[in-house]
């Protein structure tokens, strides 16, 4: 049965205060069922955030792929969530009346992203950074292998019916890069959960997110290492970086981290926000470990000679 | 043949790419030609994409011939690192 605590959901995006906030508002909607129909209005009056815009995109997409018709109304056009494609990808009939300049190397519009074109837009993830930071070629290096992780993870591990989402945006005023990384699939606790690990078979949710930080924690055996340096780059940038899956989250920002309970995402949401104007070092890091991607290890000998 | 790895981007990833690369390189030393994997450009590629070309191909043919029918060159400490991680765990 369909419960709604609302006749139509508004969603004022001008008004929303962080991903959480976002995901109290879209929770007022519960409960349903393929074949139900909802009305929903979304205000894009004044400044949006991407990365709001994306996980919206997500959630309606993951909606009409279970069957719902959500009638769609918009309150203010914005060019600005026009440009990065947010009208587009909900199918929102809306005719710009604005010239379309390149987008390469200052944001990535909200893209669909499956295994056909995650290298793609993982290379234009890394544009963006590339053009607007000034990173040291081992800490560059090391975050285009986390970002393929963390993408590619949609792909590999998260069943999500509707793939993934992402959004990248330069906001050269604020000196602040954001990525946005959204699936709608089964989420990192029941990833863990059903990965055979015994460590991992009573895990709690909220435990999950903090878990999948760690150094090599993979469902699977040789993988890890996105997350696990990609928060440890977080850190060091004094940057931010945030994980809601089922009911949890986790928060980076600077060197304090925090887990919370808060509203439902079936599915997963990495948020980055990178300093563009705090380099990172090396040292910060990696502190001397031999992990990936730094050095390269004694080898067996059968493998002397090949690589 | 040259696989020239640079084409598909600085970053790699994805079994998709890696098994459409794996494909050519298996039809190629099918035909009796050797394979040269160029990794020149290219940053880093992920694990699933190296196991997709090399692991499964030690695991079709055997390491003795993907050695004696490939070569890989231009490949950076990153790189060098995921592939003998790959590979360690199969030989």
């Amino acid at each position: 049965m369909k419960v709604l605590t609302k006749e139509v959901l508004r969603i004022n995006l001008s008004s929303i205060i962080g991903i959480k906030d976002l995901l109290r508002e879209i929770n007022q909607i519960e409960n349903l069922n393929c074949g139900d129909s909802i009305d929903i209005e979304i205000d894009t009056n004044g400044r949006v955030d991407p990365a709001y815009l994306c996980i919206l995109v997500a959630w309606i997409k993951k909606l009409e792929h279970d069957g719902i018709i959500i009638n769609k109304e918009i309150r203010g056009i914005n060019t600005y969530a026009s440009r990065i494609n947010f009208y587009r990808q909900i199918n929102y009939d809306y005719t710009e009346s604005f010239m379309r300049h390149n987008s390469n190397g200052r944001f990535v519009e909200i893209t669909n992203t499956n295994s056909e074109n995650t290298v793609e837009i993982v290379n234009e993830i890394m544009d963006v950074i590339e053009n607007n930071m000034d990173v040291e070629e081992s800490i560059f290096n090391c975050l285009s292998y986390c970002l393929m992780e963390v993408v590619d993870n949609i792909n590999e591990h998260s069943e999500s019916p509707i793939d993934g989402y992402v959004v990248v945006q330069n906001f050269s005023w604020e000196n602040k890069l954001s990525i946005a990384i959204v699936d709608s699939g089964v989420g990192i606790h029941n990833s863990l959960k059903n990965s055979g690990k015994e460590e991992f078979k009573d895990i709690k949710e909220v435990d999950a997110l903090e878990e999948c930080l760690k150094e090599g924690v993979t469902r699977f055996e040789k993988r890890g290492y996105g997350l696990y340096h990609t928060s440890k780059f977080i850190r060091a940038n004094k940057g931010k970086m945030q994980i809601f899956s089922g009911n949890s989250a986790l928060s980076i920002i600077g060197k304090n981290t925090r887990k919370y309970q808060c509203d439902l995402w079936k599915g997963t949401i990495m948020y980055f926000e990178i300093k563009t104007n705090k380099p990172v070092n090396f040292i910060e890091v990696f502190d001397n470990e031999d992990m990936i991607p730094t050095t390269v290890s004694e080898s067996r000998d059968v493998l002397n000679g090949y690589i | 043949m040259i696989i020239k790895f640079s084409e598909y981007g600085k970053s790699l990833g994805t079994r998709t790419l890696g098994k459409d690369i794996r494909n050519t390189v298996l039809s190629e030393i099918n035909n009796g030609n050797k394979v040269i994997f160029d990794f020149e450009g290219v940053l880093t590629i992920n694990n699933s994409f190296a196991d997709e070309i090399l692991g499964k191909l030690v695991v079709d043919i055997n390491f003795e011939t993907v050695r004696e029918k490939t070569e890989i060159i231009n490949a950076n400490e990153n790189i060098r690192f995921i592939i003998r991680k790959v590979l360690e765990a199969l030989i």
